[in-house]
């Protein structure tokens, strides 16, 4: 029997004395065994909340949560966790969907960059990119910086997942900026772009790397 | 209900009339280094919690552990000789105490009301504080706690699984992995929530600290 099958089994009251009575040696002594009871203990727990226990396992587990002084703080705690879970998983898809509408409505518009003035009276220069790195056999994109411009808003195509990014001056190979994306978009400094090639690299929320945009400032 | 006290950092139960002498012993048995055998103490309190729950001895399994300390502290501090680890012997000590408890079990016939409490409230703060504690993890393992306690049935076990294979590790291995990061998680809450400011670990007042 495997050990979180045995786990599972011990706090559920379903071993015979002897068995029962090696597992509580094992649990007592510590090591993997005894964290795998805890983690399963906790798996009891949710299962308990999220109401997902069989029936005759629940009849049971609930004496073991009514024989546990820390039954209350746990529950709690399982509740919050999964609720927390959902909210912000539907929060995290809620945001590729606009993310994802945002790029087709600015890729129907987009054939190349625009400049505009915000109300905020920042002046942008904007810009799409799509996916490739250094080996990619076309040449980069080209991001055109007039004079005044304050921020390039990048949108990265593709980046769905991303969660945040950073970009890289290619021929000194050094960080020059990093940021979240918001929407599919970075909103960079101009000042902090060099005339040269760049790299933005897109980042998920495990700072997995995504996908590399090669583009060149120009002036 | 017993209470217990604080001993440099360790709870040491009071249900009985322990002396810090007595104590010590306790200590010792588990480890010359303070808090190596401190760590050990509540490791095993821990367990013989599980250990009584297990075998539904009520409501008041706290105490037992307690008890079970209390006998192990007064007999170590005698001078029985210890032939076996510390958590074993305390563990025959636990076994002693069930049996005697067992002649008239205690396992609560009603309903205890916190089993039944309607889900959290968006004010609840618990909600809040976990929100708080989640947003000081690194991002890495934020996400992992996230996608291991996301759904339900078939896409729970879905997302485990594809989970556990990006980390290389066996599904069990990935449980005592996110059971780490939701045990740092709970403490982190129950800072957060003060009640470790006037309670201890189960939730009972202390009534004052002793150094």
């Amino acid at each position: 029997m495997s050990d979180d099958r045995l786990a599972r089994q011990y706090l559920l009251g379903l071993l015979d004395d002897a068995r029962r009575e090696e597992a509580e040696a094992r649990l007592a002594a510590g090591g993997e065994f005894a964290e795998t009871v805890e983690a399963v203990e906790r798996d009891l727990i949710d299962a308990w909340t999220t109401g997902e226990l069989p029936p005759d396992e629940a009849s049971r587990f609930r004496q073991y949560l009514a024989s546990h002084p820390r039954t209350d703080p746990r529950l709690r705690f399982s509740r919050a966790l999964h609720r927390v879970a959902e909210t912000r998983r539907t929060t995290h898809r809620r945001h590729l969907a606009i993310a994802a509408s945002l790029l087709a409505v600015i890729g129907a518009g987009y054939l190349g960059q625009s400049v505009w003035r915000q109300p905020g009276q920042v002046r942008v220069v904007s810009v799409m990119l799509q996916p490739g790195g250094l080996r990619s056999e076309s040449p980069p994109q080209t991001v055109a910086i007039p004079p005044s411009a304050e921020f390039a808003d990048i949108v990265l195509a593709e980046s769905a997942g991303a969660r945040t990014a950073r970009v890289r001056f290619i021929d000194s190979g050094s960080e020059v900026w990093a940021g979240p994306i918001r929407n599919g978009v970075i909103r960079v400094p101009v000042s902090l772009l060099a005339n040269g090639d760049h790299t933005a690299t897109a980042l998920d929320e495990w700072s997995e790397e995504l996908a590399d945009y090669v583009f060149r400032v120009i002036r | 209900m017993g209470s217990s006290l604080l001993l440099g950092g360790i709870h040491r139960p009071r249900r009985l009339a322990l002396t810090p002498p007595e104590f010590e012993s306790l200590l010792q048995a588990f480890a010359t280094d303070r808090n190596e055998a401190g760590l050990r103490y509540e490791a095993l309190r821990r367990r013989l919690l599980i250990v009584f729950a297990a075998r539904h001895m009520g409501a008041d399994t706290a105490a037992l552990a307690d008890e079970t300390f209390d006998r192990a502290a007064r007999r170590l501090h005698e001078g029985v000789p210890l032939d076996t680890s510390a958590e074993s012997y305390i563990l025959g000590i636990a076994r002693n105490v069930v049996r005697e408890r067992s002649k008239a079990p205690r396992v609560d016939a009603s309903l205890p009301a916190q089993l039944a409490a309607p889900d959290p409230q968006p004010d609840d703060p618990t909600m809040d504080c976990l929100e708080r504690c989640l947003d000081e993890l690194q991002p890495r393992p934020r996400g992992w706690i996230m996608r291991f306690y996301t759904g339900s049935g078939s896409a729970k076990i879905a997302a485990r699984t594809e989970l556990a294979r990006e980390l290389g590790v066996d599904p069990n291995a990935l449980r005592v992995r996110m059971f780490r990061l939701r045990a740092s998680l709970e403490a982190c809450v129950e800072n957060c929530l003060g009640a470790t400011a006037g309670n201890d670990s189960d939730g009972r007042t202390i009534s004052h600290h002793e150094r």
